[in-house]
């Protein structure tokens, strides 16, 4: 018999068995889920990845003694939290919005270490009890691949603790789908969720989504992107930094390193991003000399390309404008590659990479604070709209840039450490660690 | 008199041998000339060239696995998955440390024979499409790669070795360019004149035939997924140690740029004879003109425009001339 023909006998049985094992692992996953009524909360689009690592993370709620609603704190504790949150000492609390500085009063009291390993489990897992509360919350992320999407959820799980009235928490990840994403809204819903949170990535095409949470019950809040043009019954809060302000910031930060508006390179992230031409025309507006565009789809590969491009066309950017730390590190490759002198960088968020690549390669690096807490407000917002209290519709936070010092690079940190984001450091060491 | 001028042109054509890699050959010269002239006077600095050069490699290293699947008629989707394995395993198995940068190249090469021969068997085997293969292949890699790299992985710089020879260069051109031109020299000669490669091409281009002729054609076409799983794997670790932070993204955006340099290099889908050396053009070809159009500072929708509209008329002049053989012979 000729090898082909083997291979068509071999196939047939192979495609019998293969047919035959998967009717088996079907029969099996229904008679599971049927059987699994209570114990199994995690929806199909949720991420594998924590899943395995910790389980559906399902564990006892613990006493919310010691939460933060019921300690008192002085003012030099609140301030002492807002200069961490916004890496500054230049604001003060007292100037905050009110939803803003609540959160920050909710973060500063010290957890206690029941509360401190109860988020810890919450957070390698994809569900999770945290207290005996009526609430549900739900997290719908877009993406949970990187250090600092992690940091964010860590974030909601500890605001959620400060909340008595949180029982469940429901996490998912849509792996950058929108699909995926809206399909994580609708499970959440279907799961009980009455209080959900998520990232403004997706502006207008996941507003009907958002609607269609909102009509199923639950409060929809937002955190970081600023939204446009949202219908009224679409959101129930959002808090974001307004891009024409950290606009602003970026224009003092260039003329501070250069001592001009100009001329720079504005880097943008992601093709088409409305986040990205608005702080674009904002700083325009703000009279910025703008000699050069480029995309990096927020890839270390893109980000070199970009720098790349910028040096070969021999445009005269004093100063590269972005949005994304994590990547910097490849802008600068392109310039340590080329032997080209690096040019000032002034970036939203920080990453400890792109701090200790400047260390070793000094040159004029300016960020702001990655703000993953940023997500507490929308939370915080969430959560006590589903409890039925008024709360704004808009909260906005400042962002201010700051000069990077060698010195705060951490050796003993991963490179896309986000910096400080008022997460514990007991918590911080063991997130890092891959615990 | 008119017939005599065409005969003198074939002649003239037939003389240098009109072949796909003939003319996307003349087509990268063109480019270059037009970057250096048109779009940026240095485009053979040191500057441009030590940016550029490791881009063009990694695409013409992925791009000649893809070619390999592409002569078998199918095509491969879970290349970009393969290569964002490869960052993951680099970082996990070696922890950063050179000293464990062979084990974790071991694993590497381990995971990507066993990627390919899934691909293969599945595809070859039980004659299921190429396309959804490697598609589900693609997704099972990707969930794995996310469940063993963990949320935040603790170790997220390759090891030191790996990026220093990753971005050295030679006057300016990346070693990884240069290793891919030897790999593109190398996998022309095994296929063109070693028995085993002509055996492949047997296989790849008229399976029938090679079976009856006694050729282990099955064999072989499964070897051609194992190949350039392989292949991917060298891409993902090369990258790795470019990027020298390999995040979850790292093969994304060489899928659809690797059919295309496989394509422009003359190969067809439906499967057939390719040659590595047009491939390494095609994907040349790809890299400047998207350097060129970001130099320019077009926008990504008019980037895509216009790459989009290149490719059109480039697989336009090659499919006349594939055609111009058959003329000339219809003519004499």
């Amino acid at each position: 018999m000729s090898l082909s023909g083997k291979f068509d006998r071999w196939g047939r049985w192979l495609r019998l068995t293969v047919s035959v094992g998967a009717v088996a692992v079907v029969a099996a996953l229904v008679l599971t889920g049927c059987g699994g009524g209570s114990s199994s909360t995690s929806g199909g689009s949720e991420t594998t990845a924590t899943e395995a690592e910790g389980g559906t993370g399902e564990t006892e709620p613990v006493s919310d003694e010691g939460a933060a609603g019921e300690v008192t704190i002085s003012e030099a504790e609140l301030q002492a939290t807002v200069d961490e949150a916004l890496s500054s000492e230049k604001l003060k609390a007292s100037g905050l919005e009110p939803l803003v500085k609540e959160t920050f009063e909710r973060a500063t009291p010290e957890l206690t270490s029941a509360q401190l390993d109860k988020a810890y489990e919450c957070w390698k897992g994809t569900s999770c009890t945290l207290g005996d509360g009526p609430v549900t919350l739900g997290f719908a992320d877009n993406f949970s691949g990187n250090t600092w999407r992690q940091f964010t959820k860590m974030n909601v799980i500890l605001e959620a603790l400060t909340h008595p009235e949180v029982g469940k928490f429901i996490y998912t990840d849509a792996n950058y789908d929108l699909a995926t994403y809206q399909a994580n809204l609708r499970s959440l819903t279907a799961q009980g969720a009455t209080a959900i949170v998520t990232p403004e990535e997706y502006g207008p095409a996941a507003y009907s989504a958002f609607a269609a949470a909102q009509r199923e019950g639950a409060k929809v809040a937002t955190f970081l992107g600023q939204p446009e043009k949202v219908p009224a019954n679409a959101l129930t809060a959002a808090s974001n930094y307004d891009l024409c302000e950290t606009a602003g910031e970026m224009v003092a930060a260039t003329e501070e390193a250069v001592g001009s508006k100009g001329p720079v390179a504005f880097f943008e992230g992601l093709a088409g991003s409305t986040q990205d031409a608005k702080l674009k025309e904002c700083l325009e507006d703000e009279g910025v000399e703008i000699v050069f565009t480029a995309a990096t789809e927020y890839t270390p590969s893109g980000a070199q390309k970009a720098a790349s491009a910028l040096i070969s066309s021999g445009k005269p950017a004093k100063a590269i404008l972005y949005t994304y730390s994590n990547v910097v590190p490849g802008i600068v490759d392109g310039y340590l590659k080329a032997g080209e002198e690096i040019p000032t960088i002034i970036t939203l968020t920080q990453s400890n990479e792109t701090i200790c690549q400047m260390a070793e390669h000094p040159y004029p690096l300016y960020v702001t604070n990655s703000a993953n807490w940023s997500a507490r407000i929308a939370t915080n917002a969430a959560i006590a709209a589903a409890e039925g209290e008024e709360v704004p519709r808009s909260s906005i936070f400042p962002l201010p840039f700051y000069k990077a010092e060698k010195s705060e690079c951490e050796k003993d940190k991963s490179a896309e450490y986000p910096g400080p984001a008022l997460v514990p450091d007991s918590l911080t060491e063991k997130m890092l660690a891959g615990q | 008199m008119g017939s005599t001028t065409e005969t003198a042109a074939a002649r003239g054509l037939g003389t240098i041998r009109m072949t796909p890699a003939v003319v996307i050959s003349g087509v990268v010269v063109l480019l270059l000339l037009v970057s250096q002239i048109l779009v940026t006077g240095d485009f053979f600095s040191r500057s441009t060239l030590s940016t550029l050069t490791p881009a063009i490699g990694i695409l013409v290293v992925v791009a000649i696995g893809q070619a390999f699947v592409i002569s078998t008629g199918g095509i491969d989707l879970s290349l970009p998955a393969t290569m964002t394995l490869m960052g993951v395993i680099v970082l996990k198995q070696s922890e950063g440390q050179n000293g464990k940068l062979l084990g974790a190249l071991a694993v590497c090469a381990i995971a990507c024979v066993v990627i390919g021969l899934v691909n293969g068997v599945l595809i070859e085997g039980l004659r299921l499409n190429s396309l959804v293969v490697t598609l589900a292949v693609g997704q099972l890699v990707t969930g794995y790669t996310e469940v063993y790299r963990g949320s935040v992985p603790p170790v997220q710089h390759v090891p030191q070795n790996l990026s220093d020879w990753a971005g050295a260069d030679l006057g300016g051109v990346s070693y990884i360019l240069i290793v891919s031109f030897v790999f593109a020299v190398l996998a022309t000669w095994v296929l063109h004149r070693v028995v085993v490669g002509r055996r492949l091409v047997a296989g790849s281009t008229v399976e029938r035939a090679a079976v009856l002729s006694g050729i282990k054609a099955p064999l072989y076409r499964i070897a051609a997924y194992v190949i350039a799983a392989l292949v991917y794997g060298v891409g993902g670790v090369l990258a790795a140690g470019q990027i020298q932070i390999p995040d979850l993204t790292l093969g994304e955006q060489y899928l659809l740029t690797s059919v295309i340099a496989v394509v422009i290099g003359g190969a067809v889908l439906t499967g057939g004879r390719v040659s590595p050396i047009a491939t390494l053009m095609g994907a040349i070809f790809i890299t400047v003109l998207d350097f060129d159009l970001r130099v320019e500072g077009y926008s990504t929708g008019v980037r895509m425009i216009i790459q989009g509209a290149v490719l059109v008329l480039g697989l336009s002049l090659l499919f006349a001339v594939r055609r111009l053989p058959i003329r000339n012979k219809r003519r004499s």
